[in-house]
This record gives structure tokens, C-alpha cells and sequence, in this order.
């Protein structure tokens, strides 16, 4: 890891948050290289949201620096037009297409707003639309009116509105279909492609991780377990706790044969 | 051998303000004694309502036609009677969500004793020593301990052992596993499908296990059945499914999940989404998805028939085989 190298989206050094006396995430420093993406994988209570959560402003760190695109973001903005600013640097995916929409607003007037929000160009509208593969339909349709694959792809296309160089996807394709999750994956790999946008995918599945990832980083109970390329990490794990994590993953014929 | 369960035809039509509404359409499907078949499919597919049909747990209005038969006897024309003592004595239900399924101001204790207490007339002392072995059978520590806590003071991988254990003190011949593990991580998830699985054959029950999860149903399961639109599509043994899957939908499926052994380039995805029964069409339910769907499939619903060890759903299967075997060769 290089400290300081110019080439990253996000650096995080000894990044720790304490709730009480719960101590959520323990010195936990990591990079994620420009247009590249990160894997955080962990299991509940490993501390990975409340990292997703610091990152976006939603929690303060007790220490510990974040830094997207070089600037600081460990304090909250001050004012409007640092917001904005971090905004574009930074947006995020939820899991739950189903609360994290307003259900007044259509896809097409949800990017919109975003759009005016950081004053670029309400044309971009049709061309968010079409990245993410909705159709005319969908993209005029009232949230209820679309399917879970069909509402992620809304927040996507909402999230890229702001045109950010990192897109944190918080279990963003966890309660999908797999044929949908499937679909929403590959719209993701070609998104990354085609714009250079960073990912931190912050999920419990490791071939989700594999497949979407570079570098992947297992987390346990707050800490860093390992971190390093995925092929490395996931063919040949140096922690025993990644071993476990990865023989838990069902294979055919894997607990039993009948 | 006669299957412990047995279900022929059945179909169930549940009231709707659009009018009613089809959620399974003709399930066919049978689990030998001592057998774990896995129940898979995407949203809306039936698997959860297959099971509520087993049960009898159907939501109010609904239609049922079709045969189940359990043990010989059939379960549709049950009195309450015999109704209730086949919930009690011969089911055991194990769901996704086990805090949703326990009181949580009763200790567990009281929980696991209740319907020994009840329903068999087992003194409470000694349903309080059958609850604590069970509770050491599904691998829990202190259980005289466990037994005095309430369902907060224990995490979800340790409830819904619980919920696994009070199954058990009842005894069924047929455990119906609707998602138990989806909510549990993955480490977790190992311990209590591994826990399942050991109890199952050390007992002889019949499992049924709904899953979304194809991989896990083929990991925990001898016999796998696909469901699309209310429909079985494909019934084949784990391992013939992993080998050698014939629908076309079961292709999709094992091609949408992504691999941990390696990234690649893009996933084979199904276009389109699941449907339920009544969204489909006079034909397949799966043909506007399906990248081998000709006109005539459009028209005419294909019927389960065998195919390669298997039974698959599918009016084109012998040429996908042929033209994929050809491919691969």
C-alpha cells in the first residue's frame, strides 16, 4: 500500500470507531485505487457498514483519517458547497432497492433532480437512463410499479447522476434474484469500464467479491483480517478465518451426499 | 417404497382485487422416507407455497385442487382431527426467520417444552430433560443455561438451532426447511445445514428445503427440483443437476451465479425477470426468457416428462442436449 500515492480514489488510515464502550472498527486502513474496485467482505457484526457508513458521512470516526480523491472527509462538510463537492466524489448503493427510493418519483425525476442538484446537464438524463438498461416504461414508472433488479438499476442510475468517482455498493445486489443479480452485475463491470468509476463493494457473498472486484479485504469483528488481490486472497488464504470463510461457501456435495 | 409424501396435480388459485390468481399450477413431486430433496426457484416461483399446500397453511380464500398424500392418507380431505395431529406429530417446520417464530417474552425453555407439555402429556421435569438433550444434539453448549434465557439474549445461528431442536422433541417423520439458513451468515449456515443434514439421517426424516439458493441445494440435498412460475421445470439427482442440467432455465440459473474460483468476462444472464403462475402465458411459462424458445413454445405448455435420468419440463430439450453436447465435444 502506498501512503499518499496520487493514484488512489479513497485512502483510509487507522480508522477506528468506538460506540460506547463497542469497539466497531479497530485501526483499519485501506485503498482503493482509482477505477478500481474493492471488495470489503465480512460477516454481521465484522464492522464493514459502519465502515460504508463513515465513508459517506453517516457516522463520524472516533480516529483515524478518510481520505476520496485527496481531500479529507474524517469531519463532517461544512456548509452546502463542501456537501456538493463530496457528492460528486462519492455516492452510494443500499441493499434495499425497496426503502431507499422516494416512491412519489419516477427514475427519470429522481436523476433529474439529482442532475439540477450538482448543475450539469438535464440531457444526461436519457443517457443514465439507457446505461442502466431501463426502459421508457421504467424510467416513467412510479417505484411500486417496478421490480426489485428494476429499482436498483433506478439508484444506479440515480447515484452516477452526480457523477462520482467512487461508488460504495452496500450489499447493492444481495436481496436480488440471482438471474437479476446476474444481470445487475454485468450493467456494474460494464459501468466500471466504460467510466473509470472506483467500487467498494461491501458484501458477505466471496463470489460476488470475485467477480466484481480486484483486491478484496476480510474483516472480522472490526479488524483486518487480510487484504490483497481476490485471486491471491481467495485461492490460496493466509488467515484461517478466510479458509473458513471460503469452505463455507456450498459446493455440490459439499455437507452430505444422499 | 412407498414416498412419505407424494403430490399429484396440485394447484393453488388465491383471491386477488384483480381476480384470482394462479400460484402453483399442477405440482408434481415426491420425497421418499429418510429422503432430502432441495425446493428451488426465484421470487414468485411457488416453492414457499408448495409447502403452506404440504400444511394446509394456505392463505384465506384459497383454492386448492391436485392430491397431497401423506403416508398413504390424504391431507386435502383431513378432519381438524387428523389434521392437527399431522401438523403436530408428523411435521416439523423450520423457517428463514426464526425470531419471528418464537414469543420472545417466554425463555426459550418454556418455548421447547410447550408442545410436549400440551399435546403429549409429558411431565414438565422430564420435557425439560428431553428439551436440554436436544438442545446438546444441535450442538449447544450449557443447554441448562440456554433454557433459562429468553430468544434476545441469543444470536439468530443459536435460535434457530432452538427452532431445529423443538422440531425434533416432536419427533416428524418429514421436516418442510423454507430458507433456514438465508438469514444466518455463512460460516453459520455451514454449522446449522451440517447440524440438519446429521440429524435427518441419524433419525430417518424426509426433508424438503426451500431454497433460492441452487448452490446450497445442491450442496445439502440428494435429489433437487426447479420450480419456474408455479411449475416444476427440471427434477434431477444433485449431482446429475450439477452435471448435467437440461432446462433450459436450470442453465440460466447454475450460469447467473457468479464463480468463487474465478471472475468471468460476464455472467450468462437470463433476460427479463421471474414471473408468478398467473402472469404466464398458454405456454411455457419460461419461454419469453429463454434464449431457445421457438414460436410453437409460445403456444403449448410442455409437460414433465422424462429425460436423461431426470424429468424436465421442456418441449426442445432433446435438441438443446444435442446442439450443447456438440458444443462442449
Amino acid at each position: 500500500m502506498n501512503a499518499g500515492n496520487a493514484g488512489n480514489a479513497v485512502e483510509v488510515r487507522g480508522l477506528n470507531k468506538h460506540f460506547k464502550a463497542h469497539h466497531a472498527v479497530v485501526d483499519v486502513d485501506f485503498d482503493v485505487p482509482a477505477g478500481g474496485s474493492l471488495g470489503i467482505v465480512g460477516e454481521s457484526g465484522s464492522g464493514k457498514t459502519t465502515i460504508a457508513r463513515m465513508l459517506v458521512g453517516l457516522e463520524r470516526p472516533s480516529s483515524g483519517t478518510i481520505e476520496v480523491m485527496g481531500r479529507d472527509r474524517s469531519a463532517p462538510a461544512r456548509g452546502a458547497k463542501e456537501r456538493g463537492r463530496r457528492a460528486r466524489e462519492l455516492q452510494i448503493v443500499f441493499q434495499d432497492p425497496y426503502t431507499s427510493l422516494d416512491p412519489s418519483q419516477s427514475a427519470r425525476a429522481a436523476v433529474e433532480e439529482v442532475l439540477r442538484h450538482h448543475g450539469r446537464d438535464l440531457s444526461l438524463t436519457q443517457e443514465l437512463v439507457d446505461q442502466v438498461g431501463l426502459t421508457e416504461r421504467q424510467a416513467s414508472a412510479r417505484p411500486r410499479d417496478l421490480s426489485g433488479g428494476q429499482r436498483q438499476r433506478v439508484a444506479i442510475a440515480r447515484a452516477l447522476a452526480a457523477s462520482p468517482k467512487v461508488l460504495i455498493l452496500d450489499e447493492a445486489v444481495s436481496a436480488l434474484d440471482v438471474s437479476i443479480q446476474a444481470q445487475v452485475l454485468n450493467l456494474l463491470t460494464d459501468i466500471r469500464a466504460q467510466t473509470g468509476i472506483a467500487y467498494l463493494l461491501i458484501s458477505h457473498d466471496l463470489a460476488v467479491v470475485r467477480q466484481l472486484c480486484d483486491t478484496v479485504l476480510v474483516l472480522r469483528r472490526g479488524r483486518v483480517v487480510e487484504q490483497g488481490d481476490c485471486a491471491t486472497v481467495l485461492d490460496a488464504p493466509a488467515q484461517e478465518y478466510t479458509r473458513a470463510l471460503r469452505e463455507a461457501v456450498p459446493v455440490p456435495g459439499w455437507a452430505v451426499t444422499a | 417404497m412407498n414416498p412419505l409424501l407424494d403430490l399429484s396435480g396440485v394447484t393453488v388459485t388465491v383471491p386477488s382485487a384483480e381476480g384470482p390468481r394462479r400460484l402453483l399450477d399442477g405440482i408434481d413431486l415426491s420425497l421418499a422416507p429418510g429422503e432430502a430433496l432441495g425446493l428451488v426457484g426465484e421470487s414468485g416461483s411457488g416453492k414457499s407455497m408448495t409447502m403452506r399446500a404440504v400444511t394446509r397453511l394456505l392463505p384465506r380464500g384459497a383454492a386448492v385442487s391436485g392430491a397431497v398424500r401423506y403416508d398413504g392418507a390424504e391431507v386435502l380431505a383431513m378432519d381438524a382431527g387428523a389434521l392437527r395431529r399431522y401438523r403436530d406429530h408428523e411435521v416439523g417446520l423450520v423457517f428463514q426467520d426464526p425470531r419471528a417464530h418464537i414469543n420472545p417474552t417466554r425463555r426459550i425453555g418454556a418455548f421447547l417444552v410447550e408442545a410436549l407439555v400440551r399435546n403429549r402429556g409429558v411431565g414438565k421435569r422430564e420435557a425439560l430433560a428431553r428439551a436440554a438433550a436436544v438442545l446438546a444434539e444441535v450442538g449447544i453448549d450449557d443447554p441448562q443455561r440456554r433454557l433459562r434465557q429468553y430468544p434476545h439474549e441469543v444470536s439468530g445461528g443459536m435460535l434457530q438451532r432452538v427452532m431445529i431442536a423443538s422440531v425434533l422433541l416432536a419427533e416428524p417423520r418429514l421436516i418442510l426447511a423454507d430458507e433456514p439458513t438465508t438469514a444466518l451468515d455463512v460460516t453459520i449456515q455451514r454449522e446449522v445445514v451440517t447440524i440438519l443434514d446429521r440429524l435427518r439421517r441419524e433419525r430417518g426424516m424426509g426433508m424438503v428445503f426451500i431454497t433460492h439458493d441452487l448452490d446450497l441445494a445442491l450442496a445439502v440435498c440428494g435429489r433437487v427440483a426447479v420450480m419456474y412460475a408455479g411449475r416444476i421445470v427440471e427434477v434431477r439427482t444433485a449431482a446429475g443437476l450439477h452435471e448435467r442440467a437440461a432446462h433450459p432455465y436450470t442453465l440460466g440459473l447454475l450460469g447467473s451465479r457468479p464463480s468463487i474460483d474465478a471472475r468471468s468476462a460476464r455472467l450468462e444472464a437470463v433476460p427479463g425477470r421471474p414471473i408468478a403462475a398467473y402472469e404466464a402465458g398458454a405456454g411455457c411459462a419460461f419461454a419469453p426468457r429463454c434464449l431457445f424458445a421457438m414460436e410453437a413454445c409460445d403456444r403449448t405448455a410442455p409437460p414433465l416428462r422424462a429425460f436423461d435420468d431426470g424429468l424436465v419440463r421442456c418441449s426442445r430439450v432433446e435438441e438443446i442436449h444435442a446442439a450443447r453436447t456438440e458444443a462442449t465435444a
